[in-house]
């Protein structure tokens, strides 16, 4: 009996103490949350996703649909609904919501098991934001003295400046909302209407000729950037071999929550 | 004038008595009607003197352990008839009447006839057989190589696998070298060899150790709480003596289906010299011989473990977008022993003692398979390469000069030096496709192949002087200095050109320690010790207090104790790597890696009686300043952007019962335990378990001996190891609507791989022809050839994904033949 103790105990501990472990594919679900708050519009950008499984091959991100989601600032909260045309995406439909330098603001997002918060601070509107010139004509892009000699005026570029005293981030828009607006023939590639910078930790930026796509008022609009969005987009790009994600303020989740505040100044583009 | 003599004579007299009492004549010590008896131990056959034996007067507690050098003194024995006793594991005891004289006694030289586990006399098999000895001193225990031949192996002893089959040590390795020791990591081991502190302790996950066990003589090992006389390292000492080569030639070789080893030794200069020089090669990577073929592929059914190697790895499909594939490496490994010693006098002697020991491994896989790389549907490919080589080794000396002052006084210096190397290369690239051109890091090497390197080196010179000083029948001495200087490189780069970090350190400690064995009474032994070691990078001094003791309550109650503090002033550092399998680098502490520190308690009981032992041991360490080094959280991290300083908690008890009696014997051990790490800027803070925590471990080690042969089995069960895994995949979407995916990470170690199982057997025989002495045996390992998982590496660039489980051996029987020569 003892000589067989060899062979039978390993096998029945064996048979008793199977564990396989954790999955290989794990099966955990995250929320990812990338909602964006800017004072003095609308609150319509926040939009909730899952995570899929590593051996998914779809890159879409499937959207969360039926969240509960609300917004809590220090006058109370404020209950989002969802975008019934964009599933995914939430807004605050009243127009109550007002919000204000320094004011803390919450996001409170509950999904089916899944429960997550996140803080931001609404930081304070640029300082200062002045324009070198209101307006700008362009020349003939076919006569090349004529373009020359644009260039060499010093009226070729406008500059938009800005208080930065603090080496604080900014990010900049360029947008044409002149309601008739011309497309302007140039040899320059197709441009977008819009123009959204990457943050930058300066006090100015030159808007030039290749950035106009068309005549009219053009609104130039410099944004408050708070450090969780720096974050992100320093580490937008994952390094495959470190695996290093970008930092995220979302508690229980994954994204970004953030706030922005801005001030404008407009320029008008003619030929 | 006449009190300023007085002074100066007071002085020198007890100058001179500290003088004499140490160095001087036996004649300070005797009384009138005591003396001492001291002497040698040593095997009857081969003349190696045997350290830690055990020498006692039959009939008192007086009692010693006999040194390095295998002597021992017996301090005040009454002048008259007395009965000495001499024992140590592996070998016949011995028992006999001596007289002792007033004056006068010359140095005893004790034979002990080794113990035979194959022979033609079956009553050999009904004495007490052990192959582990447990101390009465806590946490201590001693193996004997010569008696280890009989479990299962790959046709030689291996002495680190024997050690994995003691509770409280980590039996199934996880792809790091090293013991696991109570919930420490192996570079928190102290691993002497012959002085010589060695980094690189075994070969190919912990398959092989680096040490040859024909060429060691003894081994010590301490779990945990060890005396002051050792430092340096946070959980536990390794000492390894090696064989001098006694006063006889002798040649020996071994072969097995995976390695040959051989063994010389020569006698000169009248037995005062001796050489012995052993070395050991695989060769599995050379040849791979048809027997070995055939026995695997009809035992499992599988190709061979070569073509296994060659990258026809087994891979199955999980789903559409993943693909699971498994591979066992390919390797070799050699090293080499080689040991001079010369004894002048009666009370002098010299070692120069030689180590050298290599790894080289090769995990690379060619896999055809269809895939894209992620984000880049259009670069399509049908084969992946994947070239991943490692290779580490230790080269070492150390030279010994040891002196034996009186029959109580005994010193030893030593001078030692060891070089430890690695090196590390993967390069992943697709072929048979579109995907050649430049990524956007400027490389050429590929779209979605990449290339990584790293190497890493310690230089460590080590000088010792040690002493031992029997002050009184009750109180052992020992005390001493050690000076260690130590120097360290690591370097990392990805894509050939850019550097991770380039880091180098030196360390220089300078420690002193002393220590007294001291017997409270017949039933209570108590060692308390001091060691104080200066850091010339901190500049600060680190006391290590320790405190030892056993306490007996009738014939068979043994209670015991230990506590002490600890220090480390050099790092082996886990690179933690979530696609491939964390690696280690070795770092010596400076002013911004702080020396690691823990504090052992360990308390437990004995009962044993001359069959069985019941031992219990429950043990808690907490350590601070432990570092790891990991490359996804940069911005928090501690150092040098990548690494991290925390604490860490082991705490578990273990349980072994052993029957050391009769043709049938062995023991169980099982661990319950815990290890948990606190790093403050990884996991969010949270604690977390250690990549090493096995909440489970069960030994089963049975042998049974008949006549000439030898059955032996020994089965070792472990929960899952934990790993930190990618979980998922998201996306978000930046201000100027450019969306970007990335791949989530679950929270550090929150995954566990699969329990581990492992049963190996083997059956061995002895016989004899003329001139030679046969060992010859079977050995299978992993009998049921269960997948025991190393580490999971994930290839996420790709599509599908590939997630490649790197596992140990499977069923791998093993032949194998020794002969000695006579």
């Amino acid at each position: 009996m003892k000589k067989l103790t060899i062979f039978i105990v390993p096998v029945l501990t064996l048979l008793l103490a199977c564990s396989e472990g954790t999955p290989v594919i794990p099966d955990e679900e995250m929320v990812a949350v990338w909602a964006y708050v800017y004072v003095g519009e609308a609150l319509n950008d926040i939009k909730l996703t899952s995570t899929i499984a590593l051996d998914e091959v779809s890159e879409i991100a499937p959207v969360i649909s039926g969240a509960e989601v609300e917004v809590v600032t220090a006058n109370g909260g404020y209950i989002c609904r969802e975008d019934t045309s964009q599933p995914g995406i939430y807004y605050y439909p009243g127009s109550d919501l007002s919000l204000s330098a320094g004011d803390t603001i919450s996001l409170n997002v509950v999904s089916e098991d899944h429960i997550i918060t996140s803080t931001t601070t609404v930081p304070s509107q640029p300082v200062n934001v002045s324009i070198s010139q209101t307006s700008i004509t362009l020349p003939d892009f076919s006569d090349r003295e004529s373009l020359r000699g644009w260039r060499e005026s010093g009226t070729a570029d406008i500059s938009v400046s800005w208080d930065n005293p603090d080496d604080d981030w900014y990010y900049v828009t360029l947008n044409n909302i002149d309601a008739n607006p011309q497309e302007i023939n140039n040899f320059f590639s197709e441009r977008m209407r819009e123009i959204i910078l990457p943050p930058i930790q300066d006090d100015h930026y030159m808007v030039r000729m290749p950035n106009f796509t068309h005549t009219g008022l053009h609104r130039i609009t410099i944004y408050k950037v708070n450090s969780e969005y720096v974050d992100l987009y320093e580490y937008r790009e994952q390094d495959s071999r470190d695996l290093q994600e970008p930092l995220t303020n979302i508690e229980g989740g994954l994204g970004i929550f953030t706030a922005f505040n801005s001030s404008s100044v407009t320029f008008t583009v003619s030929i | 004038m006449i009190i300023r003599i007085r002074k100066i004579n007071k002085y020198t007299i007890i100058t001179l008595q500290i003088i004499l009492l140490f160095m001087g004549s036996d004649l300070t010590y005797a009384k009138s009607n005591t003396n001492d008896i001291n002497g040698y131990v040593s095997d009857t056959q081969n003349g190696e003197t045997l350290p830690y034996a055990n020498v006692s007067q039959v009939g008192t507690n007086r009692g010693t352990t006999t040194n390095s050098d295998g002597y021992f003194v017996l301090t005040d024995v009454p002048v008259g008839p007395c009965s000495l006793q001499v024992s140590y594991m592996g070998y016949e005891n011995l028992k006999f009447g001596y007289f002792v004289e007033p004056v006068g006694l010359e140095p005893l030289e004790l034979k002990l006839i080794p113990k035979s586990i194959g022979g033609d006399e079956v009553e050999v098999y009904a004495e007490r057989y052990e192959l582990i000895k447990i101390s009465q001193r806590t946490s201590q225990v001693t193996l004997s190589p010569r008696d280890l031949q009989i479990l299962p192996n790959f046709g030689e002893v291996d002495i680190f696998r024997s050690l994995q089959l003691l509770p409280g040590v980590s039996g199934i390795s996880d792809g790091k070298a090293g013991l696991y020791v109570r919930g420490g990591t192996p570079d928190e081991n102290m691993v002497m060899y012959d002085g010589m502190t060695i980094y690189h302790v075994d070969h190919f996950f912990g398959m092989f150790s680096a040490f040859n066990p024909e060429a060691v003589k003894d081994v010590q090992f301490y779990k945990g709480g060890f005396p002051a006389k050792y430092g340096g390292r946070l959980s536990s000492v390794v000492e390894l003596t090696g064989k001098e080569g006694g006063n006889e030639t002798n040649y020996a070789v071994g072969l097995n289906l995976l390695s040959a080893n051989v063994l010389a030794q020569y006698s000169f200069w009248e037995n005062k010299g001796s050489w012995l020089l052993s070395a050991r090669r695989s060769y599995n990577d050379l040849i791979e011989t048809p027997t070995y073929q055939s026995i695997y592929e009809f035992a499992t059914g599988d190709e061979s473990l070569a073509e296994a190697a060659q990258g026809k790895a087994g891979g199955g499909g999980m789903g559409s977008g993943a693909m699971q594939a498994s591979v066992v490496p390919s390797f070799y490994y050699f090293d080499v022993n080689s040991k001079l010693t010369l004894k002048p006098t009666t009370q002098d002697k010299i070692n120069f003692s030689l180590y050298s020991g290599r790894d080289y491994l090769d995990k690379s896989q060619e896999m055809a398979m269809q895939g894209s790389l992620r984000n880049s549907e259009s670069s399509q490919f049908n084969t992946r390469v994947d070239e991943n080589y490692t290779d580490w080794g230790n080269l070492g000396a150390s030279l010994r000069y040891s002196h034996q002052w009186s029959s109580r006084g005994f010193t030893s210096l030593l001078l030692s030096g060891s070089e430890y190397t690695s090196s590390y290369s993967r390069n992943l690239s697709f072929g048979d496709a579109n995907v050649i051109g430049t990524d956007s890091s400027g490389s050429t090497r590929g779209l979605g192949g990449f290339a990584q390197d790293e190497s890493n080196t310690v230089l460590d010179y080590t000088f010792r002087f040690d002493n031992q000083w029997q002050w009184t029948p009750l109180h052992k001495l020992d005390f001493g200095i050690l000076h260690s200087d130590v120097k360290t490189d690591y370097a990392a780069s990805i894509r050939d050109t850019i550097e991770i970090l380039a880091v180098a350190s030196k360390s220089k400690t300078t420690a002193a320690y002393i220590q007294d064995e001291w017997k409270v009474t017949s039933r209570l032994n108590v060692t308390m010790g001091l060691r104080s070691t200066y850091d010339r990078n901190t500049l600060q001094n680190y006391f290590a207090p320790r405190f030892n003791f056993d306490w007996h309550f009738g014939r068979f109650l043994t209670l015991k104790g230990a506590w002490g503090k600890y220090y480390q002033f050099i790092n082996s550092i886990e690179n933690e790597d979530v696609l491939q399998g964390s690696k280690n680098f070795w770092l010596s502490a400076d002013e911004n890696i702080k020396p690691s520190e823990s504090s052992h308690s360990i308390l437990g009981f004995a009962l044993e009686n001359k069959g069985y032992l019941f031992d219990v041991e429950g043990y808690y360490k907490e350590s601070e300043n432990l570092v790891e080094f990991n490359r996804r959280f940069q911005d928090q991290a501690d150092y040098l952007n990548y690494f991290y300083f925390g604490g860490g908690i082991a705490r578990g008890i273990d349980f072994l019962l052993q029957k050391k009696q009769g043709a049938f014997n062995g023991w169980i051990g099982y661990t319950l335990g815990s290890v948990e790490y606190t790093f403050p800027n990884l996991n969010e803070g949270i604690a977390f378990p250690a990549t090493h925590d096995r909440t489970h471990e069960l030994k089963l080690v049975n042998n049974y001996s008949r006549g000439a042969w030898s059955l032996s089995s020994t089965y070792i069960f472990a929960t899952g190891r934990a790993y930190t895994a990618p979980e998922s995949q998201y996306f978000l979407e930046m201000l100027d609507g450019s969306i970007f995916s990335y791949i989530h990470v679950g929270d550090k170690n929150a995954y566990r791989l699969p329990d581990s199982h492992q049963w190996n057997i083997s059956v061995s025989r002895k016989f004899e022809s003329q001139g030679w002495d046969w060992d010859a045996g079977l050995s299978i390992y992993n009998v049921l050839n269960y997948p025991n998982v190393v580490y999971r590496d994930y290839d996420l660039d790709t599509n599908p994904i590939v997630i490649t489980d790197v596992n140990t051996l499977g069923f791998t029987p093993t032949l194998y033949i020794k002969a000695n020569l006579k």
